[in-house]
């Protein structure tokens, strides 16, 4: 237990992480347009300087991922051998997939595969077919999105659980390092800068999903008013401010796990509406394909840094900005993941957390980007339009080609308002757990604090309005914190093959008895 | 004398800083898989 009683009281990280954060969101409100440039400019260096570090990161992570699971590690239950599920299996793997889905998906839904198809440097490629172009965006989308995108925060969860539930740790991000790396004298200090990261990553990745919902609901609005110059977003962004400090401060955030399912249930009847109203057996062949050329092209995608093509704006804004935000948002996946499993064993934990969602996120693609792709190939190109003309337009866009849109359109601006409030009450009331004097309660007055830093940080890419901005603000904390994920990856090594050797002594010992007791 | 590639030249005018970054990012790595191959059996109860 002594690890436990070096690590700073969680009022000392509020101490610490506050002014960082206060900082970001006074030069965000006063600075706004500054801030979105420096974001931009910096996350656009970083992705260029590292993308030889990080683009095959996520396929070694699945392999880890997979090795471990079919391991005798995997075998391992969470929380002892008699530890029994606290979660029926539904409801383990329901809230596995709740979480793999986000106003993310529903706002790259249709985008996604679009964004490929038109400017990827595999869609550059000279005499490629149009129905070619198609199949490596679909392909393209399951990769940044799919297996290797959840194996990256199903191994934090690994590491997470692994030491709280086997050595003893506490359920986050430092105790990894605190215990694996204990007799160097910098580890305290390393143990120490992760959790910090952690508390900055999650409040400045969150509000990347903040400025990503006021700018759908706001393309909601333009499209229900038929205004396209209609510019809300602002106040959209103020109005979901008060909505989600009501809900994470009075006791309505009891009902928010009800909510959550309620929004998801939505989201699966909005999907069963396209899946069963559009062209489904096109969907079916897009889903079948997709996975077809993804299982082949993956292992290529994670190596091809297109180093002689003379734009590289796709590699670095697509696949570089999705696995740094991937990895930003692994502490706030990490735990929750790992809090949640036991009772299960290792080879559930990651085999579901890696193959639910991803499976989800891939029909889920495959019936609106495969729309949007189908729209653009041979029918009118009213999405592709859309899209370029206001990226916010296009899941409304795509509705406007179904029947009931006018239902529909309303619909999914109240989903975007849902998840968004679901998503932001949960991460005010963990960074309020982390922060706060016990560690267990959150102090109401820092749920607040956390919540108008969010707001106050997704101000300046609400008003520019830039894809760019809102992935910069998702990733560019993210990178920093990588580091500090390498580390905690290092301590679950360092822990699984000092098990492992401790395992084979005592198998020695035991072999070695029958044989000493035969000769007296 | 030979003439310095182009390339190179301009790798030696400003990329300094961005060499120094990426040789940092290789030692860390480098430097955790010793770490972790380093192993103490007293280190991990």
């Amino acid at each position: 237990m002594a690890h436990k009683d070096r690590d700073l009281s969680p009022d000392t990280y509020f101490l610490i992480t506050c002014p960082v954060v206060l900082f970001i969101a006074c030069m965000a409100v006063i600075y706004p347009d500054h801030t979105a440039n420096a974001f931009t400019t910096a996350a656009h260096y970083i992705y260029t300087l590292f993308d030889w570090m990080v683009l095959w990161l996520p396929l070694a992570i699945l392999a880890t991922c997979l090795s471990i699971a079919f391991s005798k590690t995997g075998k391992k239950r969470l929380g002892g051998k008699d530890a029994k599920p606290e979660y029926s299996t539904f409801s383990w793997l329901s809230m596995l997939f709740t979480a793999g889905i986000g106003v993310g998906i529903i706002f790259y839904g249709p985008l996604e595969g679009l964004w490929h198809f038109l400017y990827s440097n595999y869609s550059q490629l000279p005499y490629i077919t149009a129905s070619e172009k198609a199949s490596m965006a679909m392909s393209t989308s399951f990769w940044l999105w799919g297996v290797p995108a959840w194996s990256i925060y199903t191994i934090s969860a690994v590491v997470i659980a692994y030491f709280f539930y086997f050595k003893d740790g506490r359920l986050n991000t430092g105790s990894p390092i605190r215990i694996a790396f204990k007799k160097h004298r910098w580890c305290e200090s390393v143990a120490r800068l992760t959790m910090a990261l952690t508390i900055i990553t999650v409040s400045v990745s969150l509000a990347a999903s903040l400025a990503m919902a006021a700018g759908q609901i706001n393309g909601g609005m333009q499209s229900l008013l038929a205004d396209p110059t209609l510019n809300i977003a602002p106040w959209i962004l103020l109005g979901l401010f008060i909505l989600y400090s009501i809900c994470s401060l009075t006791p309505i955030n009891q009902g928010m796990k009800k909510l959550s399912d309620i929004t998801i249930l939505t989201s699966i009847v909005l999907l069963l509406f396209i899946f069963i109203t559009g062209p489904t057996r096109y969907f079916l062949m897009t889903l079948v394909e997709s996975i077809g050329h993804t299982v082949k092209g993956t292992l290529v995608q994670s190596f091809n840094l297109f180093i002689f093509d003379e734009s590289r704006y796709w590699i670095n804004w697509f696949a570089m900005s999705y696995f740094i935000w991937w990895v930003g948002w692994t502490p706030f996946m990490g735990v929750f993941i790992a809090k949640i499993s036991e009772g299960r064993t290792l080879k559930e934990m990651i085999l579901s957390s890696i193959f639910v969602p991803a499976g989800f996120i891939f029909i889920w693609f495959s019936v609106f980007s495969g729309f949007a792709l189908l729209d653009t190939v041979k029918g009118s190109g009213a999405v592709a339009k859309a899209a370029e003309a206001n990226y916010q337009q296009t899941i409304y866009a795509l509705l406007d080609l179904f029947p009931f849109s006018g239902i529909t359109k309303i619909l999914l601006a109240i989903l975007f308002i849902a998840f968004v409030v679901t998503t932001i009450v949960s991460g005010c009331i963990t960074l309020g757990i982390l922060t706060s004097k016990d560690g267990v309660n959150p102090a109401k007055p820092k749920i607040f604090i956390w919540g108008v830093f969010m707001s106050a940080i997704a101000l300046p890419f609400v008003l520019s309005g830039k894809i760019e901005g809102i992935k910069a603000v998702g990733s560019i904390i993210g990178f920093p914190y990588m580091f500090c994920f390498f580390m905690t990856l290092a301590a679950l090594f360092k822990a699984l093959r000092h098990d492992n050797r401790q395992e084979e002594k005592r198998q020695n010992q035991s072999t070695e008895k029958p044989s000493l007791e035969a000769l007296l | 004398m030979t003439d310095i590639a182009p390339f190179i030249q301009q790798s030696l005018s400003y990329n300094i800083f961005e060499t120094s970054l990426c040789l940092l990012s290789v030692g860390y790595i480098v430097y955790l898989v010793k770490i972790t191959l380093d192993i103490d059996d007293d280190e991990i109860q």
